[in-house]
């Protein structure tokens, strides 16, 4: 607790920037040695795109990331402790490599392949998207990753290929929260595969151009921005293409309270917290919630012709 | 004014205590970088343990023969409406800013909302009867309108149970703690479990009242 800083001794916004500015002239003035070094693509480098939410260090509206502090500091994570604050500490010794990740079910091409594997063979893109908890807060946290369509390309599904279920780690010994055996561990997510072949649905492996920390889902987990925080499964193990809907562990424990889709929706309530506003961290009041998180235009087209009231 | 009592002074301490670690923290920026979260489930469940602690007097006072802890049974009950009182206001003022826009769908849609709304007003009409005046005065009203309690702890435990997300274990274990209580006011339970008193228990009650 004596480590606990106070709001006004947290490094400035300002600082970040500066400091982030000044890794990007570094890499400029390297950038001779990094052409010597056969060109793996940087981390640091946004890629160029037409996609607005990649633009830069804001969002499309404007808006500032969040303080790498808080996003690193304040993480939902019941694999470590249901209190927000605890699993940055709890965390700490989580053994996050060597890593690797199987990719199977109806695909044709199957492989278990290795997070730095995975890294390397895929260019890394910067992306800051909107992460908006189902409890009500939310975020701007800038990513690095890998578009999940890239793997899916590779991995070659069948036909037969409906829906990516997502499997977290299970290891009770160093998660433990695990041991809470009221849920039904490991945690497991789903998309349809249209959704997981989209151009925002994201492979993270960094946030602020350094490699995940452990409580933020490290080394590599999903980032689907215009659905509910808890959709983006952390410390991913598994990845198995399949016909049937996955059933997530949310879905298993209250499939009242969360559906397979999980979209950001401020006109579905929840019979919990507000879905029509939020409390952005680091921001002194409420805002209100955008349908599909703000990302309406990329993404209405998956859903056309759904009733969203009923697919929630 | 008269000296209160050393009940009504340790209850009290004891009342007020949590407030202060939870305050101290608070200022160091423990709860950083979203205060609030914390604020409203530290204030929730205090009102919901000093409601049961206020509720636990009456048969522990029974069945230990402690006449004395009918004073902390009023001081926990009022540190219970005013722990009540400070989560509605965070919730309100703190969380949505008094913004009715949002707040009013809010209640239109959350049924553990109304829950907690109708039993923070029974606690608010037994705050405001508690003075002992009213009490003197009013006594049978008085006896009738205190009963009420019992319906507010109903209503408190149920908000708890329908806001906690996944694991409900520990609202359960309120909830049982609740039936017990109860089920120790049954005279014929109270009287299998009863601890006669002897003069020690006079003394420290005689202590516990000067």
């Amino acid at each position: 607790m004596a480590e606990k800083k106070k709001r006004d001794e947290i490094t400035p916004q300002e600082l970040y920037r500066s400091r982030r500015a000044f890794l990007k002239r570094g890499l400029t003035l390297t950038s001779t040695a990094a052409l010597l070094a056969a060109c793996k693509p940087s981390v640091l480098e946004p890629t160029p795109t037409a996609n607005p939410a990649i633009a830069g260090l804001v969002d499309e509206f404007g808006a500032d990331p969040t303080l790498e502090e808080d996003i690193t500091g304040f993480t939902n994570y019941y694999e470590f402790s249901s209190n927000k604050l605890k699993p940055t500490e709890l965390a700490q010794d989580f053994m996050t490599s060597p890593w690797t990740v199987q990719i199977g079910g109806t695909v044709s091409n199957p492989q278990e392949i290795s997070v730095d594997d995975l890294i390397a063979r895929y260019p890394i893109l910067e992306r800051v998207y909107r992460m908006r908890c189902v409890e009500g807060w939310s975020m701007v946290i800038p990513w690095q990753g890998f578009q999940l369509k890239d793997l899916i390309e590779d991995v070659k599904p069948t036909r037969d290929a409906r829906y990516v279920r997502f499997e977290g780690v299970f290891d009770p010994d160093q998660m433990p929260g695990q041991k809470n055996s009221t849920y039904p561990w490991p945690y497991v997510e789903g998309l349809r595969l249209d959704e997981a072949m989209h151009d925002l649905t994201l492979m993270a492996t960094g946030i602020y151009g350094k490699p995940l920390t452990p409580q933020n889902g490290a080394p590599i987990r999903l980032v689907v921005p215009w659905k509910y925080g808890f959709k983006s499964i952390k410390a991913i193990r598994k990845i198995d293409f399949v016909e049937e809907m996955p059933t997530s562990l949310w879905m298993a424990l209250s499939p009242g309270e969360y559906g397979f889709y999980a979209n950001v929706n401020p006109d579905v309530p929840h019979p919990r917290w507000s879905q029509a506003s939020e409390q952005r961290i680091g921001e002194s009041g409420r805002r209100d919630t955008l349908l599909f998180n703000g990302y309406e235009q990329q993404v209405q087209d998956l859903y056309s012709g759904m009733d969203l009231t009923v697919n929630y | 004014m008269k000296k209160p009592s050393k009940i009504t002074v340790i209850s009290w301490v004891a009342a007020v205590l949590p407030a202060v670690w939870f305050i101290i923290a608070y200022a160091q920026g423990s709860y950083e970088p979203y205060p609030t979260l914390f604020l409203t489930q530290f204030s929730g469940t205090a009102a919901i343990t000093f409601l049961l602690l206020s509720l636990a007097c009456t048969p522990l006072r029974t069945i230990f023969s402690l006449s004395s802890l009918i004073q902390s049974r009023k001081v926990f009950g009022l540190a219970s409406f005013y722990y009540a009182l400070a989560h509605a206001l965070t919730f309100l003022v703190l969380d949505f800013q008094l913004k009715w826009k949002w707040l009013i769908p809010e209640f239109q849609n959350k049924p553990y909302l109304l829950l907690g709304l109708t039993a923070l007003l029974l606690l608010l009409v037994l705050a405001l009867t508690s003075i002992r005046t009213f009490q003197k005065r009013t006594s049978d009203l008085w006896r009738k309108i205190h009963r009420w309690v019992y319906a507010a702890a109903l209503l408190v435990l149920l908000h708890q149970y329908f806001a906690i997300k996944g694991d409900k274990r520990i609202a359960m274990i309120y909830l049982l703690v609740f039936a017990i209580l109860m089920v120790l006011r049954i005279p014929f339970i109270q009287s299998k479990v009863r601890i006669k008193g002897d003069d020690s228990t006079k003394k420290v009650n005689q202590w516990l009242l000067s």
